[in-house]
């Protein structure tokens, strides 16, 4: 088990080092930001000068080197554009972006859960009908654009909710519901077809016939039972998130690493990029290596090789 | 799923999906869809590209024009026709979509069939590679990719083939590990048919159906993916009609001018819609073992 553990650490360290050079080459492949930073009519003198002081005259081996070094040192250089380090940049957003992800998961579990049991005992019902009708058309609304619409309604129409920026607990309404939509779509669907197969099984035919109380056939026998597929989305689901939002926190001026990512990129705010791509990959590998675990622990089949 | 008549199991795939609810409507949908873009030229009312700012931010139903012309779905900051716009706008989703899924269903089954063919090691480092790809922010990637290279449309299509081979690779390689130690296969190598012709002859006609059934969720997936990207300005560049650049657009006049976001939004959701239902009623009609 601890060889496995330690197997998968080191893999996730690769895949970092793996994506930040790819990052890192990707954005000097692209060519020369200098003369973006400086005004127009600066002298080819003023943009050499900035370009020595950057770093960015040297060859690029030279310069990925140079910010491996410093990150070891938890220096990820500074921005181009907002004139502060990256790291302070970061502190700032990311807390932002952990504090919506784990609302919208939350939001999407709570919803789900019972969304997806009551469909699938209650068959053809007006619950199974909801049910069926959310995933349907979470798993085909992109998420900015069910943002936009939450915003027209609740925002523009109705006037009821604050539709951007950070404030009070009203402001994450919105947020947390357009980013959540998609995985409470997506969980509901696996819950209610994982139920519907586990309903079936001889041995709720069992718990029924020994005359156990309803309630504790379906939550302790079916719902145990029909859990671990679930489990596996739902593991899938926190990767999917902190994808998400990217799009959300833009829709929503959200001050997050997400809308900070995409501000960077098309700002070609270099070590802002890479900070991000640093960040998000981290939480991401981080997250996907510890559900990776977790399953181990929760199903012994799962062999640890 | 419940069907409308019994079914007869000499029916095609085709008849047999019509006959549920969500394959009817699925095909409906994308067929239309399709249909209507490809046919852009002929019936869009307007030119896409052509500004008319003495109309700007009309409502849908405005007009006439001087030569008799409606803006049934409204017109954009430009005064460009919404309708018009999105008839193109979902010419350019489609591309996009279809390329892409067939660039990586193709690749990516052919890595599948071969991993599981072969087995050793070939089959350890291409799925190794998936395992790889899976723990990476594609998302993110994708972004960097486009804004530091170019958001030409062959690029777009690159990144979403790239990003989603993997799937097809597994379940390509699941069925041929299947097949592979099946009688009828290890009768076909008896009688000395080559290693070649029982890929062709066996495996692939048993890949193809869950091959299919994926191709048309992914069809899905890349629609929403491509209007994502188009949207956060890492796409598809204006003036070109995508959807995610229309409702971006659209997104500065939400509050005087609300057709102008949520249209391009209702046709990325039917496409999306009617490719995942497609997808689902596949899955059905192919493999009765999920009803």
């Amino acid at each position: 088990m601890l060889a496995y553990i330690a197997k998968r650490i080191l893999q996730a360290l690769f895949v970092l080092f793996v994506l930040t050079a790819f990052v890192f080459s990707l954005l000097h492949l692209s060519g020369d930001p200098t003369a973006l930073l400086l005004p127009a009519d600066a002298t080819p003198e003023q943009i050499q000068q900035m370009r020595e002081w950057l770093g960015l005259d040297q060859p690029i081996v030279v310069q990925y080197i140079r910010y491996l070094a410093r990150l070891v040192h938890g220096d990820l250089g500074c921005s181009y554009r907002m004139n502060l380090p990256v790291l302070v940049i970061i502190r700032e957003f990311l807390p932002n972006t952990l504090l919506l992800g784990v609302f919208a998961i939350l939001f999407a579990t709570l919803l789900s859960l019972p969304l997806g049991v009551i469909a699938a005992v209650k068959r053809d019902s007006p619950v199974d009908f909801a049910a069926t009708l959310i995933a349907t058309l979470g798993q085909s609304m992109p998420t900015f654009w069910l943002a936009i619409l939450l915003i027209l309604a609740f925002g523009v129409k109705l006037r009821l909710l604050p539709v951007s920026g950070i404030g009070g607990w009203k402001h994450f309404i919105l947020p947390i519901i357009s980013l959540g939509w998609y995985s409470t779509a997506l969980l509901t669907r696996v819950l209610r077809s994982s139920m519907l197969e586990v309903l079936n099984a001889d041995y709720v035919m069992v718990a029924r016939s020994k005359g156990l109380h309803e309630a504790s056939v379906i939550l302790k026998h079916a719902l145990r039972n029909a859990s671990l597929p679930v489990i596996t989305v739902w593991g899938l689901q926190l990767g999917a998130v902190l994808m998400g939002s990217v799009a959300t926190e833009t829709v929503f001026a959200w001050p997050g690493i997400g809308r900070l990512t995409v501000e960077a990129v098309l700002g070609r705010d270099y070590p802002v990029v890479l900070g991000a791509v640093l960040v998000f990959g981290t939480l991401f590998v981080l997250l996907n290596t510890s559900v990776d675990l977790v399953y181990c622990l929760l199903d012994p089949r799962i062999s640890y090789t | 799923m419940k069907t409308l008549f019994p079914s007869k199991t000499k029916d095609t795939t085709l008849i047999r999906m019509l006959r549920r609810p969500k394959g009817f409507i699925g095909l409906t949908l994308v067929l239309s869809l399709a249909l209507a873009s490809l046919l852009a030229p002929f019936i869009a009312p307007h030119d896409p590209l052509k500004q008319n700012l003495r109309w700007r931010n009309s409502p849908p139903g405005s007009g006439p024009t001087p030569d008799g012309k409606y803006f049934l779905l409204g017109t954009d900051q430009l005064g460009r026709d919404m309708l018009t716009r999105i008839l193109y706008g979902v010419r350019v989703s489609i591309v996009v979509a279809l390329a892409a899924v067939f660039i990586s269903g193709i690749v990516g089954s052919v890595l599948g069939i071969v991993s599981g063919f072969l087995g050793g090691i070939v089959d350890t480092v291409i799925m190794r590679l998936v395992d790889i790809q899976l723990s990476l922010p594609l998302f993110l990637i994708a972004m960097v990719w486009i804004a530091f290279t170019s958001p030409s449309l062959a690029n777009i299509v690159a990144v979403i083939a790239i990003w989603t081979w993997t799937q097809y690779a597994r379940v390509a390689r699941a069925s041929t590990l299947s097949i592979r130690n099946m009688d009828f296969v290890e009768a076909a190598r008896a009688t000395g048919a080559s290693a070649l012709w029982i890929l062709f002859k066996h495996i692939r006609p048993n890949v193809i159906a869950p091959v299919i059934v994926i191709a048309s969720l992914q069809f899905g997936r890349a629609i929403i993916l491509e209007a994502t990207l188009s949207f956060l300005g890492v796409g598809l560049q204006p003036p070109t009609p995508a959807l995610g650049v229309m409702v971006a657009n659209g997104r500065q006049y939400i509050d005087t001018a609300w057709w102008q976001a949520t249209m391009p939004g209702v046709v990325i959701m039917l496409l999306a819609l009617g490719a995942n239902f497609l997808g689902d009623t596949l899955r059905d009609v192919w493999d009765p073992r999920l009803h």
